[in-house]
């Protein structure tokens, strides 16, 4: 009764305000080095999240749904809010199990706080002046995470000089592309004197040159933000050298906040899609064919592990970017385009925490980042073995498993044009681009699932010892190339290998027609 | 002094700021750089609020709230740039931090023996 009474008064803000709650409580024990008072804090931050995260679903079950003059609270911001919620508890497990022991770990917890509570506001947020300033909080909040999660004291060899060089570099990148935003709503603020996106469309200044160069600089920004190939360095070097934990709040809290940007800016872009639907089609299946072909091109070149994920993780931006494509050619609708963007990116993470739970420590235990330290490993350590391998055939798209689903969603709306092209009064050019739009589609699947069989046959091969091979070192010192993985860590990715497999299964059973009468809803419906 | 003018030194400072922030390499210019984006930007805020929406008070708000948020950002940075000095010339002051290079131990992500 209590509860339900409590559950009818929530507002959509409590989710946020649990989390700046939990923030602030933290910040009563910062200087605590005490291993008890760090588990304590890790305890309530991880209540916080998942009590938000419940109250954040719940909020849109009994409708709360609202606008004002800053804030927007829709089923699109409940969907985003609760993704970066449900990432936010993976991520603090990691940071807890690679970072407890450091003095400065309640620290990290609280600016990790602070950064989930900011990019929820910035999730919320409808008018130009709050969309800016809680990105530009949000940015700074991963800026200090990331580098308390990269500071060891005093810098003591060329490496961590090096780390941090890359990390300043990153986030000038970063305010590079804020201040781009800056200049761009100052252009749209100059044409129009509207004050957020959705009053844009009512303005018959729209189509002015001053509001063009404001949108064309916000998207630029965008693309600088999200390090789209050619300007991924800073990204790649970053991702290569800094703490474990700082690569997932990198993939799984500052990325999506760019894609959130250009959902924001959706509306507006949908008015020029209508209108210049063939130059942008063009510009989109560019972008997603240098995704597809960099992401994987750089991934087959590299052997360290870190990179060939940093580089497979822009390329599965090369689904969302097909997504945005496939609506400029008419053939995915406003609803399902969203939905293949939240997929991907949900399924990205799905695939990639556990992945990375793994590959993590394998690079904990021989301490170099190389695909070397995984030769045979699915030999030695066969449990994890098995569900690496599944994990990795998720996310490469194998049937059966929820990497399919998306691929099959963004190819079967193309294939339902070539059936129907005689039917359809579609020009010559369109029919050029839908083409284009298949040989990407295909390069981007078929590559993508060759760099993941490529991971699959180091994993199970069985190559042999080179003199000075660090497996050889383990196969003296009698540990046989097997790696003690905690009960923990095996739950985990046992977990996430049954959740995917579920997913997956249910997934198809739902495309080819099944009903197995389990649930009373579909998870393909919003397709 | 008309808004036309107004809108070409914006725009001058603009690619100012653009340029400097893609093609120097040492911190100092590309925060200068910065600079001038962010004057850019000031600038077009208030002549539009000025000559266009004189009665507004929302390009005001924008500016205070905006500004500080971004000199947080550009504060955090620096400060972390300058908590890290070596008192090495070379390394504090020439170090390369280009945002764009186009090198191919940029785009692949390589290690060079001279990359820190």
């Amino acid at each position: 009764m209590i509860i339900s009474g409590i559950l009818d008064k929530i507002h959509p803000f409590n989710s946020s305000a649990l989390l700046l709650g939990a923030a602030l409580f933290s910040v009563f024990f910062g200087l605590s080095r005490k291993k008890p008072v760090k588990i304590f804090i890790t305890i309530i931050s991880a209540l916080a999240f998942a009590y938000g995260l419940f109250l954040n679903i719940q909020n849109y079950v009994i409708g709360r749904v609202f606008s004002n003059y800053l804030f927007n609270y829709d089923f699109l911001q409940m969907m985003q809010i609760s993704i970066i919620l449900f990432i936010s508890l993976n991520i603090l497990f990691f940071i807890s199990v690679n970072n407890i022991e450091k003095n400065n770990f309640i620290k990290i917890i609280i600016i990790f706080n602070f950064t989930v509570f900011g990019s929820s506001l910035y999730i919320m947020s409808n008018n130009f002046l709050m969309i800016f300033t809680s990105l530009a909080v949000f940015i700074t909040c991963t800026f200090q995470l990331i580098s308390l999660l990269n500071s060891n004291g005093n810098i003591k060899n060329v490496d961590e000089y090096s780390t941090r060089n890359h990390l300043i570099r990153y986030f000038l990148v970063s305010a590079f592309s804020l201040l781009l935003i800056l200049a761009g709503f100052s252009l749209i603020f100059g044409s129009t004197d509207f004050k957020s996106f959705s009053q844009i469309l009512e303005s018959e200044k729209i189509d002015s040159a001053l509001f063009k160069a404001g949108v064309f600089i916000i998207f630029a920004s965008i693309y600088f933000y999200l390090f789209i190939f050619p300007f991924q360095g800073a990204y790649i070097k970053l991702t290569k050298r800094c703490d474990i934990s700082s690569v997932l709040v990198i993939w799984f809290l500052y990325f999506p906040s760019g894609l959130f940007l250009f959902l924001k800016l959706k509306s507006t872009l949908f008015y020029f899609i209508e209108k210049n639907n063939f130059y942008l089609t063009i510009v989109f299946l560019t972008i997603a064919f240098l995704l597809a072909v960099g992401g994987n091109i750089g991934a087959v070149k590299t052997t360290s592990i870190r990179r060939i994920l940093a580089f497979l993780f822009l390329s599965s931006l090369s689904i969302t970017i097909l997504a945005v494509a496939g609506h400029s050619l008419g053939i995915i609708d406003d609803k399902r385009m969203d939905w293949l963007i939240f997929s991907n990116l949900a399924v990205t993470g799905l695939c990639y925490l556990p992945i990375f739970a793994v590959f993590s420590e394998v690079e904990k235990k021989y301490g170099i980042d190389s695909i070397e330290n995984i030769k045979g490993f699915a030999e030695k350590n066969k449990f994890v073995g098995i569900n690496l391998i599944f994990l990795l055939l998720s996310f490469g798209g194998l049937i059966g498993t929820s990497g399919y689903i998306i691929r099959f969603f963004i190819l079967k709306p193309i294939i339902d044009y070539f059936r129907n092209v005689s039917l359809l009064k579609t020009s010559s050019y369109n029919f050029i681009l839908m083409i284009f739009a298949v040989i990407i589609a295909a390069v981007s699947f078929i590559f993508f699932a060759a760099n993941i069989i490529r991971i699959i046959v180091i994993v199970l091969k069985k190559g042999e010892l080179k003199t000075g091979d660090l497996r050889e070192t383990d196969l003296k010192t009698g540990k046989n190339g097997k790696i003690n993985f905690s009960k923990l860590h095996i739950v985990y990715i046992t977990f996430y290998s049954i959740l995917i497999l579920f997913l997956g299964i249910t997934g198809l059973l739902e495309i080819i027609n099944i009903d197995i009468g389990f649930f009373n809803f579909r998870i393909t419906a919003f397709f | 002094m008309n808004i036309q003018y107004i809108s070409y030194i914006s725009f001058a400072l603009f690619l100012l700021g653009l340029f400097g922030a893609s093609y120097c390499r040492s911190f100092l210019s590309i925060i200068v750089s910065f600079q001038f984006l962010i004057l850019s930007s000031l600038i077009n805020f208030l002549s539009f609020a000025l000559f266009l929406y004189q009665s507004l008070a929302w390009d005001k708000t924008f500016i205070i709230f905006a500004f500080i948020s971004v000199y947080i950002l550009l504060f955090s940075i620096v400060f972390y740039n300058n908590s890290r000095q070596t008192h090495i010339y070379e390394l504090d002051v020439l170090r390369d931090f280009r945002l764009f290079k186009p090198d191919k131990s940029d785009w692949w992500g390589d290690d060079k023996i001279d990359d820190n």
